[in-house]
């Protein structure tokens, strides 16, 4: 896993941070309520997350990470 | 098939065994099949081994991208136990446990499965609890799994320091006897070579890239060397389960996480069952002596087959405040398998929401223990186009119509 970067405090180990999943949300759609409940698009390549940045700052953040290569890009 | 003999070696020994035939064939995709698998781990392996053994299916095709077991089959700690919480998986995995004595006996291939039992320490309450109640459920389902005293647990694995555990003191310990352990590479090739030699075609280094369907029905399946049709396809591909899923529309329940496992330098027999330390670190020792070291999921959903430092550390900790003998070992090797870890960390055995497309997913990190069993029971869906009672609460469904099944005993489920 790569370092993760907080706009407050830097590159930070990963290990500070919470993984919050998916940023998207998730609405209850045409699909009803469970797919919005339990469905997950567990995308391979860019996803957009939030992360929390626990033992640090403790600001929620919106970061893009390739989930094929752990890379974060801005 | 010849059988593999103890007169079979000592033929091939005279004569410098240049005689050894093939195990299995690689033979190129055909256009059409009865069935096509992807995944050839141990779940695809089995599957269609039972598909042509017990429903006379033998048309069939299993695909990978990579090589047979080369996934998570060939990436886990081996660890084979049924002390689960529910019912459902309890008596699953039990006649998983029957089928596993059996397996080197029916498919002709020592799997070196060795019944050597298994021990969780129990270092939280909230642990605690959880095993009383699988105490009673595992009794109730006439399954061997007691709770004992931390000194029972020391009696019985040496290297344990209860004193090292500061941080964490063990309150109690389980004992599970009929868990074991056996050769992951093994369980792989014995159910391909008996697959193959019942007529199914086994493919390597070969992607399946979609699944096509035309309107509620799947037609076949996109591959690196072609287009495929086949009535039924099977999704047996754990970390791919939803990437594969989506390109036939579906979605699934499941997120993509590395589960990490280690390896120590080759020691003398020092621990000659399974230790599991729920949430924390899990062992076990080879026959070659290294100690198989596994930890809990990481935190952070990813493809990467290599894990992040913070589960390292986690695992290190545990481990070298609960056995200080090791804490010098030096380690050989690390990796992490991708897991397709479920909503309710319960596997997906189902029909999709697509006619002829069947998913053997989710089964996260307890997918090998499961590997007889469930290709048995995935088999008998594909082949009848129904569930068998036994995976029928594994519906893709459970979720919309309210049965999800939550698991506290997998290697991924935290206090």
């Amino acid at each position: 896993m790569r370092l993760v970067p907080c706009p407050d405090c830097g590159p930070r180990e990963p290990g500070e941070f919470v993984c919050l999943g998916d940023s998207g949300g998730h609405p209850v759609g045409e699909d009803g309520l469970a797919e919005a409940l339990y469905g997950r698009a567990n995308a391979k390549g860019p996803v957009e997350e939030l992360w929390w940045h626990k033992f640090g700052c403790r600001r929620w953040l919106k970061l893009r990470r390739n989930s094929a290569t752990n890379e974060f890009v801005p | 098939m010849r059988g593999y003999s103890i007169w079979a070696l000592a033929r091939n020994a005279l004569t410098g065994h240049a005689g050894w035939p093939r195990a299995w064939r690689s033979p190129r995709p055909r256009e059409r099949y009865e069935a096509v698998i992807v995944g050839a781990g141990g779940h695809g392996l089995a599957t269609a081994y039972y598909l042509a053994r017990r429903h006379g299916m033998r048309n069939v095709l299993v695909v990978d991208k990579g090589w047979i077991g080369g996934g998570n089959t060939g990436r886990n700690t081996v660890t084979i136990r049924a002390n689960y919480l529910r019912e459902e998986s309890i008596r699953f995995h039990a006649e998983g446990l029957r089928m596993w004595r059996e397996m080197s006996g029916e498919l002709g291939f020592n799997v070196m499965f060795s019944e050597r039992g298994q021990i969780d320490l129990i270092q939280t309450w909230a642990k605690l609890r959880d095993v009383k109640r699988r105490q009673v459920l595992m009794r109730l389902a006439g399954v061997p799994f007691e709770i004992v005293s931390p000194e029972a647990a020391k009696a019985r694995v040496p290297i344990l320091d209860l004193d090292g555990a500061k941080r964490f003191p063990v309150l109690a310990a389980t004992w599970h006897p009929s868990a074991g352990v056996a050769r992951h590479d093994a369980v792989a090739w014995g159910y391909a070579r008996a697959a193959d030699a019942l007529g199914v075609d086994i493919v390597q280094g070969c992607e399946v890239t979609a699944v096509r369907r035309e309107g509620g029905r799947v037609t076949g399946v996109e591959t690196a060397m072609g287009f495929v049709v086949a009535p039924k396809v099977a999704l047996a591909v754990s970390a791919h389960a939803s990437v594969l899923a989506q390109t036939a529309g579906v979605r699934l329940p499941i997120e993509t996480v590395p589960l990490q496992a280690f390896v120590s330098e080759p020691l003398k027999p020092m621990l000659d069952c399974v230790v599991n330390c729920p949430g924390q670190v899990y062992l076990s020792q080879s026959d070659k002596g290294e100690l198989v070291i596994g930890g809990g999921a990481d935190g952070v959903p990813s493809y990467v087959q290599r894990g992040d430092f913070a589960t390292i550390e986690r695992v290190v900790t545990s481990l070298a405040e609960l056995f200080p003998v090791l804490g010098r070992v030096r380690m050989l090797r690390q990796w992490a398998g991708a897991i397709d870890l479920c909503y309710d960390t319960s596997p997906i055995v189902s029909k999709a929401p697509v006619d002829g497309l069947y998913l053997d997913v989710g089964w996260g990190s307890g997918g090998f223990k499961a590997i007889p069993a469930g290709g048995a029971a995935f088999a008998a869906l594909i082949a009848n186009d129904m569930p068998g009672p036994e995976v029928a609460p594994f519906a893709l469904d459970r979720f919309a119509t309210g049965r999800p099944l939550y698991e506290t005993a997998g290697a991924s489920n935290r206090d």
